[in-house]
């Protein structure tokens, strides 16, 4: 009895199992390999290949962001103060400069663009406030009753003479109307001078003709 | 499979060449219909590659295995009703190196017998022998995969190996 329960309960017939391996000899169609496996090489590429799908547009949008960020800086750096220069208070300045600074404001007002040459080096800018300094005394020199005076429409340097004002109000007087372009050809230059003084800036267009006179003698004027 | 969580396709062909063949015939007795086992072959392993970001090892690979096979073969039962309308597998299409004519048509009556009696099964004793045979699972994974008592997938099993051990005790004449 208890063989024959033993028997019952096996599970495991080798002449079952030999048969139905005999029998069960299917193998899997080469197609089904080929489409698994490639689905399991796609799905296995790494993860970074998968979160660049998001970091491409990302990339795109941070690297516009700075260009844009770049092209407002360049904008923009026109409207800070030449090297050298720091921002003076209005009431630090004599009147007249003060004048001359409200007169001046359309044409300081222009974009970068149109003035390249006013950015000047410092080597340049003491170059053209010892010219300055010339034509100032030579006008000095000419009208001696004027020294010590403050003449409301004259020169920025002989403002700058009569009321001692800041290096910056100084530096600010000298600053030139005409492109360093202009002004290597008397012609151009006085061409520079003459719409100065058709858009009324009469101070600018004195100085400049002044500037003028000093390298230019008057045999080569035209 | 854990190494193929992490990214390494070799793992996993290891992994497929390893159960690719018993699982297909797994199929192939379940749905006794060769375009629906590929489908739910596919199907399966389709499901394997997805589910590989949250794999846990809790198991062993083939009781997990054969558990999405199971499911994704009751889901086609589902999804349409072709299972048991028709039988295409043939038995007799592969051949069978060089036995002489004698044995060949042995073995081919001999399978024939067992692959009706198999077709004849039960659907439950019928699918806890095929795990038993194919996916050489314990009775105890047996009885996960088809969430029942390990007793129960016992008895199953015994009764399908009864049944088939007498089909092929039949003498060919009478099969």
């Amino acid at each position: 009895m208890s063989d024959k329960r033993k028997n019952s309960d096996e599970t495991v017939d080798p002449r079952v199992s030999a048969a139905y391996r005999d029998l069960a000899d299917e193998r899997t169609p080469g197609h089904l390999d080929h489409v698994i496996l490639n689905a399991a090489r796609g799905a296995a590429t790494p993860k970074w290949n998968r979160a660049v799908a998001w970091l491409r547009p990302a990339a795109w949008v941070a690297t516009i962001g700075v260009c844009l960020a770049i092209v407002i800086e360049i904008a923009l750096l026109p409207q800070q103060e030449p090297d050298g220069l720091v921002p003076v208070a209005e009431d630090a300045l004599p009147a007249t400069a003060t004048k001359r600074l409200e007169t001046a404001t359309p044409q300081a007002a222009e974009p970068a663009a149109a003035r390249p040459a006013q950015k000047l080096s410092r080597g340049k800018l003491e170059e053209r406030q010892e010219r300055a300094d010339e034509a100032e005394a030579s006008n000095r020199m000419r009208d001696p009753d004027a020294q010590g005076t403050v003449v409301k429409d004259d020169t920025a340097s002989l403002r700058l003479q009569s009321a001692p004002a800041p290096a910056s109000a100084r530096e600010l007087a000298t600053e030139r109307y005409c492109d360093e372009s202009q002004t290597v050809d008397p012609h151009t230059w006085l061409a520079c001078i003459l719409e100065l003084e058709r858009q009324g800036l009469l101070d600018a267009a004195r100085l400049e003709r002044d500037l003028l006179t000093q390298a230019f003698p008057p045999p080569e004027l035209p | 499979m854990l190494r193929y969580r992490d990214g390494d396709v070799a793992a996993f062909e290891v992994l497929y060449h390893r159960h690719k063949d018993p699982l297909f015939r797994y199929l192939l007795r379940l749905c006794r219909h060769r375009a629906a086992a590929e489908d739910v072959f596919q199907e399966v392993w389709g499901k394997i590659i997805k589910s590989r970001d949250n794999y846990r090892p809790t198991a062993k690979f083939t009781t997990f295995l054969y558990h999405v096979a199971r499911n994704c073969f009751i889901d086609h039962i589902r999804r349409n009703k072709r299972h048991g309308v028709t039988a295409d597998i043939e038995p007799d299409s592969q051949p069978h190196g060089a036995d002489c004519p004698e044995t060949l048509v042995e073995k081919s009556l001999a399978r024939r017998r067992l692959d009706t009696a198999l077709r004849s099964l039960p659907e439950e004793q019928r699918d806890v022998f095929l795990l038993h045979e194919e996916a050489g699972l314990s009775l105890d994974d047996i009885a996960t995969i088809t969430d029942c008592k390990r007793e129960t997938a016992k008895s199953r099993l015994r009764y399908a190996v009864g049944k088939l051990r007498a089909a092929l005790d039949d003498t060919p004449e009478t099969a």
